[in-house]
């Protein structure tokens, strides 16, 4: 299946897990979308083997005394599609914001 | 909410939306969700990042959860399902329109009166301040003394408190709002404006849509900022709209001012439920009216508004404001001394518009609140009949397969479809409801600004109460159906097995609408008692043959001299018209909220108790007034022309105010100190109401117009026929004699006190209207269950008629039936009505809670309503055909 379905929201939670955040809080933290796309969109990429959960070894987090948690790692599968799919969104890309007084960044040349 | 509990309550939801997620997947779910949610609140904690903030996004990310367990489910093949339940219970529906039309009527009428009471609701005590900025850091500051919590701050005051730093408090906004005159070619136009502090937009987080709005640079020097700000919907009206409005000018008094910006449309201002024209800084208020109030500590007319520093609470800022408060009772003792201040929500101010609906809205609130549960019990029994009917087809499904919860969410999602039906029709109720406010109020010279209606807010209530109900009716009788003998019905001409127990809800759920029904009669009785009674409290004058208008000498006769003897040529011109027998002017009409002035007091020879309050609100009057108002001195004189500005200072008092500072003798000759003049009390008047129909016997003052004097003040005509008659020949009078003083909201007195009225006059329509409207459905329900039974017991009637019981026996069996469940729901409702009654027994003025009239009155018109439900199947059982009937199986 082609990135073509994936949402620019989907998109942003697959980058996320590619970033480090395992955990559906912390994917929600960092892509600042609400718990109710996040965690969906978690199970759709799992669906779709971009994604693989497994749950933290329960006697190591009963020992601890807290409960075991579900984490989501990302497939050799998920890494090409993020990777198609950030070179098609090219939503966030360096904008000059000169016009507003503000000195940012020099806008990189487009890509190709 | 404290933190706990919102930890709480998040864990709750996911609890809950457990529930919802798919079998297949809930275990899962649910692991995963409360490990999240436990490792955040873990973290949360440890980090010491654990407060109502976090904890309100705890319970918003658990909201979360709901919402993956339904996509889940959706996703799961249970969406399709749920959409065919639905398709099925269209069907359904459609096939029984009867049915289907009074349910979505009952219910509609059930959920689009709270949608109307909501909407009111919310847009005069929820939002009073429409256009704002994050309304809920905003709230509204008053001073306060012992006995009192309503009064305004004086402007020194409210500079102290402006320029300090209190922590809490981001920043203090202060304004006052009143009428004014705008010149225009052929004279001059009444409008509605404020004089504002310059800080007051930027503390409401209002910005111009046109222009710029005040900054506190605007409020600087007195007299030197000549600046006017519009708002949208003056520049409509007045201006038509026109785009260069900025930089050009109007004059005000005899000040031109130049308009320097528009606020966005829907802002109307800083008063609750008032549509102001236009805004002036404070500083240019010695343009409008002499000065002296900018510098008198002592006098209070300014309204307040904070705006709470960022993530600051309302008690945090309290007590910063209870140190200011102290400060300033010990640098100004005299009129600060006692003295306190205190925050309130804007929907719970003590004074202004929401202070008088407050009240009114809390009553109808738990009126369509008891309607709903009404119109539920009602539908309830009309499901349950309508599953009698429906037990073999649900049998049919169960034996062939269908689980209980398969079964239930067929029923409910038939009654879901016919409440969310009936719930968009309540909006289509809403949506007119808004000018039927509007259709209350009676004229008034106040332009009311209510945006009542629907919105976002009260679409998003009325589908949560639509929701609510179809769930709630669905699951009710679809467990009962679901949970009864299911094998009995499918045998064919089978006895009503298990119908006893149905039976008897049904019967429970009657009672319970005649009980609610009669709560609701009681209640609007009540209010009903209280219109006729309130038509002969002791207003103190006499409203009959009255006539009020407004007078405005403008700034040219800022000088007192001249616009005294105005007013005198203005009150002698006028008497001298046919029809006219007294004339006066007076700064203050009773039964007025506004403008109320009040000044701290001293009485020579009264030493005050510790704390005591001192304050005393006053009026300014001509000779006459009190002829004029039919309002009588009790004792000693009216002010007369003696009483000029250079002559020795007197004033009046009310037999209230000088029972309490002079008690058991006269107060003629007693001396009390207004400001910085010790003033002889020279009258006793009676007392009257001053604000409001319900207010205590309070002590009031008035003082002659040539020691008080007023630009503006009302002139008050008692006329001998139709005051409305000589209103054109007041104003040829005032033309000829007063050149260029205008003459604002004419109106007799009976149409100003028909305001106060107003309020008691629209809770007892409604009252009135939902009690009807309860009444009949409880009266309608009591049928349905009567005639339903009377079927149900033909061969039983026609057993007893063959054995020789009369028509009139078998007419007696049935209405007894139905009048033993209407005595019980009576008997119950007269104890919830007792109890009930007493919330609102502070509006019923003179009237107890506990009122016999009301009470045996209602309990007898709905006696006689039961009485007539259950006359039809009455009539039907006798004229039965004993040989018909025992046919029947």
């Amino acid at each position: 299946m082609g990135t073509g379905t994936l949402s620019f929201g989907t998109v942003a939670v697959l980058h996320a897990v590619a970033a480090g955040y395992r955990f559906g809080f912390d994917v929600v933290d960092a892509t600042g979308l609400t718990a109710g796309s996040v965690y969906p969109a978690l199970d759709r990429l799992e669906d779709l083997g971009y994604l693989k959960s497994s749950w933290e070894h329960a006697a190591t987090a009963q020992a601890e005394g807290r409960p075991a948690r579900r984490y989501f790692q990302l497939t050799a599968d998920g890494a090409r599609a993020l990777d198609e799919a950030l070179r098609k969104h090219r939503t966030f890309q360096p904008v000059s914001l000169d016009a507003f007084g503000i000195r940012g960044p020099r806008p990189a040349g487009r890509r190709p | 909410m404290r933190v706990s509990w919102l930890r709480r309550l998040a864990f709750a939801v996911v609890a809950l939306g457990a529930w919802l997620a798919p079998s297949a997947a809930r275990d899962q779910w649910r692991r995963q969700w409360r490990a999240d949610l436990w490792h955040r609140c873990d973290a949360l904690e440890r980090a010491g990042l654990m407060n109502t903030r976090t904890g309100r996004a705890l319970v918003g990310r658990a909201a979360g959860a709901v919402w993956h367990a339904g996509w889940l489910r959706l996703r799961g093949g249970g969406g399709p399902m749920f959409l065919h339940d639905l398709r099925h219970a269209a069907r359904g529906l459609a096939g029984r329109p009867g049915f289907t039309a009074i349910a979505v009527v009952t219910l509609a009428l059930g959920i689009g009166a709270n949608s109307v009471i909501f909407s009111w609701i919310d847009a005069t005590l929820l939002h009073p301040l429409p256009g704002i900025a994050d309304a809920r850091s905003l709230v509204a500051l008053y001073g306060t003394e012992r006995a009192r919590n309503n009064i305004s701050l004086s402007y020194p005051n409210y500079v102290d408190l402006r320029d300090a730093t209190v922590p809490g408090v981001r920043s203090v906004a202060a304004f006052s709002a009143g009428a004014l005159g705008v010149r225009t070619d052929d004279g001059t136009e009444r409008v509605w404006g404020a004089v504002v502090s310059g800080n007051l937009f930027e503390t409401l987080g209002v910005g111009a849509a046109i222009g710029r709005v005040f900054t506190p640079e605007d409020d600087r020097v007195p007299g030197g900022h000549p600046v006017v700000v519009l708002t949208h919907s003056a520049w409509q009206r007045r201006y038509g709209g026109r785009p260069d409005i900025v930089g050009t000018t109007l004059v005000l008094k005899d000040q031109t001012f130049t308009i320097i910006g528009v606020t966005p449309p829907g802002f109307h201002g800083p008063q609750a439920l008032i549509g102001l024209d236009l805004f002036i800084p404070v500083a240019m208020l010695g343009t409008l009216m002499p000065a002296d109030r900018l510098t008198a500590r002592g006098s209070a007319w300014m309204s307040t508004l904070v705006r709470l520093a960022p993530g600051a609470s309302m008690p945090e800022a309290q007590a910063g404001l209870d140190v200011v408060a102290r400060q300033l009772a010990t640098a100004y003792p005299d009129v600060n001394s006692n003295r306190g201040m205190r925050l309130f929500p804007l929907w719970r101010q003590p004074s202004g518009g929401t202070a008088q609906l407050l009240p009114v809205m809390a009553v109808l609130g738990g009126v369509v609140a008891v309607l709903l549960a009404l119109v539920c019990a009602n539908m309830a029994g009309l499901l349950l009949a309508r599953a009698s009917g429906r037990r073999r087809e649900l049998a049919v499904r169960v034996s062939l397969g269908a689980s209980r919860w398969q079964v239930v969410r067929l029923l409910v999602a038939e009654t879901t479809l016919l409440a969310v039906t009936a719930g968009a029709l309540a909006a289509v109720v809403t949506v007119w409801s808004g000018n039927l406010l509007y259709a209350f109020i009676p004229p008034l010279p106040i332009p009311i600004a209510i945006d009542a209606g629907l919105n976002l807010r009260v679409l998003l209530f009325s589908s949560a109460v639509s929701l609510a109900a179809g769930l709630l009716l669905g699951l009710l009788p679809g467990l009962q159906a679901s949970r009864a003998d299911l094998v009995a019905p499918l045998k064919d001409g089978a006895a009503m097995g298990g119908s006893a127990r149905r039976g008897r809800l049904r019967q429970g759920l009657i009672v319970a609408q005649v009980a609610l029904a009669l709560v609701l009669l009681v209640s609007a009785g009540l209010f009903l008692r209280t219109l006729v009674v309130a038509d002969r409290v002791d207003l103190g004058f006499s409203a009959r043959q009255g006539l009020v208008g407004v007078i405005d000498l403008g700034s040219a006769t800022l000088e007192p001299a001249r616009g005294l003897a105005t007013y005198r040529t203005v009150t002698a011109a006028l008497a001298e018209l046919p029809g006219v027998e007294a004339v006066a002017v007076g700064q203050r009409l009773p039964l007025t909220s506004l403008d109320s002035s009040d000044r701290t007091v001293q009485v020579e020879g009264y030493t005050p108790a510790p704390g005591e309050e001192m304050t005393t609100y006053y009026a300014s009057i001509g000779p006459g007034y009190f002829d004029a108002l039919r309002l009588p001195l009790v004792e000693g004189r009216d002010v007369s022309a003696r009483d000029a500005a250079d002559a020795p200072p007197v004033v009046i008092v009310n037999t209230t105010m000088a029972r309490r500072f002079w008690p058991g003798r006269t107060a003629i000759g007693g001396r009390v100190k207004i400001g910085e003049r010790w003033a002889e009390v020279i009258g006793i008047a009676h007392d009257a109401k001053y604000a409001s129909l319900s207010e205590p016997a309070t002590p009031f003052m008035y003082v002659p117009i040539d020691q008080a004097y007023r630009t503006s003040m009302r002139v008050f005509l008692r006329t001998s026929g139709d005051p409305e008659a000589i209103v054109a020949a007041v104003r040829q009078t005032l033309a000829r004699v007063a050149p260029g003083v205008p003459l604002f909201d004419v109106q007799t007195l009976a149409q100003h006190i028909a305001f106060s009225f107003f309020l008691l006059e629209m809770a007892a329509t409604l009252l009135a209207v939902f009690g009807a409207t309860a009444a009949l459905l409880a009266a309608l329900g009591l049928y349905g269950v009567i005639a339903q039974s009377v079927a149900a017991r033909t061969r039983e009637i026609g057993v007893r008629m063959s054995l020789g019981a009369t028509k009139a026996d078998v007419a007696r069996l049935v209405v007894s039936q139905g009048l033993g469940l209407a005595a019980l729901g009576i008997v119950l409702g007269l104890a919830g009505a007792a109890g009930v009654t007493r919330l609102f027994e502070s509006q019923l003025l003179g009237v107890s809670a506990l009122d016999p009239g009301a009470f045996a009155a209602t309990t007898v018109l709905l006696a006689a309503t039961t009485l007539a439900a259950c006359a039809a199947p009455a009539w039907r059982a006798a004229r039965l055909d004993p040989v018909q009937a025992l046919r029947v199986d």
